[in-house]
């Protein structure tokens, strides 16, 4: 009888045990979720040179969400054809997106903007590396990594091909011979509480958004980052590129601080099931059918 | 074994030199590669380079070649893709002669789209195919 007992209690112990981390997470969610979130409306935390801070604070995890990754707004299907991708779409404080009809395209790159509506998947979907506008689109969270010691910071981005971005503060200029890449060369000052980082040296391979908006070799950003309160950061960027507009034009978003949440290994080749779009067929013997929004 | 090896370096190289090429700025700019002439059977190498700035097309028709041409027009209607270029060289004696292209882009999303028409190179009228490389 003794024995039944003990063998009872010893079943009931191993149970609870083992069944510990399912009991217990809820509670440690919580508890986690309070240390998250209740200090949402706390200064914005700053660098010890004063500088704002975009960095989750010491001994915490956040990440950058988008609030959404539309860079402009639709006005009539024909003029703009924005399709809703199905993500949430914000479009930000008045003022900050200009309106598709807006845009100073030349008239290639609105004929261009308009054929990518339907006809092409964005680089992007095939794991193509995307700066500008798309960089800060991208989902799963982007993280910026401030080094002030070494004057630069770094943009980590969670989804899209496991990249990041250099920006140098440190005064340097761009390079004059600089190989054109995805993501440009960038260097960043502070005006005041803004970030304000200018980019150029971009090829041609990528989207700087995910609607298609063309861009040539041509292509000047610049991009300001302000931390408005805690858990906002304000992206504004615009796009000067006199190969493919007749002026330039601004855009932007706002991005949401996402506390609790850290950066994972996301391998977008991995995942990937659209390798024949990666390469986008040979035009000639094997034609790839692009007009899919979504990859098969 | 062998064999099968340099097929799986030269698919590699294949999908290597797709990738490097894909290009999304303005469509026309690149080397374009294929040929031209006035019949079936009579062909001739072309290869067109285009360069975009601001809102200016240049580039050479057959550059490094004795018949090079340099483009002094190049027009784009984006509403159809149809092109419209003219460039101007010299014949193999040295004569000044004309190379006008017209064409139309197709398959505009690919990295090597194809651009086709007809090529006239001084009285000589044919048609011709490039494909961007």
């Amino acid at each position: 009888m003794r024995r039944r007992y003990r063998f009872g209690v010893a079943l009931t112990v191993g149970a609870l045990l083992g069944l510990s981390p399912v009991l217990m997470r809820p509670a440690f969610a919580q508890a986690a979720r309070a240390a998250d979130t209740k200090d949402d409306n706390r200064p914005i935390p700053r660098l010890p040179d004063g500088h704002p801070s975009f960095e989750a604070p010491p001994g915490e995890k956040g990440v950058w969400n988008r609030q959404d990754y539309r860079p402009l707004l639709p006005t009539t299907l024909a003029e703009t054809a924005l399709r809703d991708r199905g993500g949430r779409q914000n479009d930000g404080p008045p003022g900050l997106k200009p309106k598709g009809s807006d845009v100073p395209f030349q008239p290639w790159a609105k004929s261009l903007f308009l054929y990518r509506q339907t006809h092409e998947i964005e680089p992007y979907g095939r794991c193509k590396p995307a700066g500008g506008f798309r960089n800060m689109a991208t989902p799963y969270g982007t993280e910026f990594v401030q080094v002030p010691d070494q004057q630069r910071m770094y943009i980590f981005q969670t989804g899209g091909p496991h990249s990041f971005r250099p920006i140098y503060m440190d005064g340097r200029t761009h390079p004059s011979d600089s190989d054109p890449s995805y993501y440009g060369h960038s260097v960043g000052r502070w005006e005041g509480d803004t970030l304000v980082v200018d980019t150029v040296g971009f090829n041609e391979r990528g989207w700087i958004d995910a609607y298609g908006t063309p861009t040539t070799k041509q292509l000047h950003l610049v991009e300001k980052w302000t931390r408005t309160d805690f858990k906002t950061l304000r992206y504004e960027i615009t796009i000067d590129d006199p190969g493919a507009y007749t002026a330039p034009w601004t855009t932007g978003m706002l991005m949401s601080y996402a506390p609790g949440k850290e950066m994972f290994e996301y391998q977008c080749q991995d995942g990937n099931l659209a390798g024949e779009l990666m390469i986008g067929g040979d035009g000639v013997n094997k034609k790839i059918d692009r007009t899919s929004q979504v990859a098969p | 074994m062998r064999g099968t090896f340099f097929f799986a370096i030269g698919i590699l190289a294949s999908l290597l030199t797709l990738t490097a090429g894909a290009q999304q700025g303005h469509p026309l700019v690149g080397v374009w590669s294929g040929d031209w002439g006035p019949t079936q059977t009579e062909r001739h190498e072309l290869v067109v380079e285009l360069l975009w700035k601001d809102t200016t097309l240049s580039g050479k028709i057959n550059p490094g070649e004795k018949d090079e041409a340099v483009v002094k027009v190049g027009k784009l209607d984006s509403s159809n893709w149809t092109v419209h270029i003219e460039g101007e060289g010299k014949d193999e004696q040295g004569k000044a002669v004309q190379t006008i292209l017209d064409g139309k882009i197709d398959n505009l999303g690919a990295a090597k789209r194809t651009l086709t028409g007809t090529l006239m190179r001084g009285t000589t009228k044919g048609n011709f195919k490039l494909t961007r490389e």
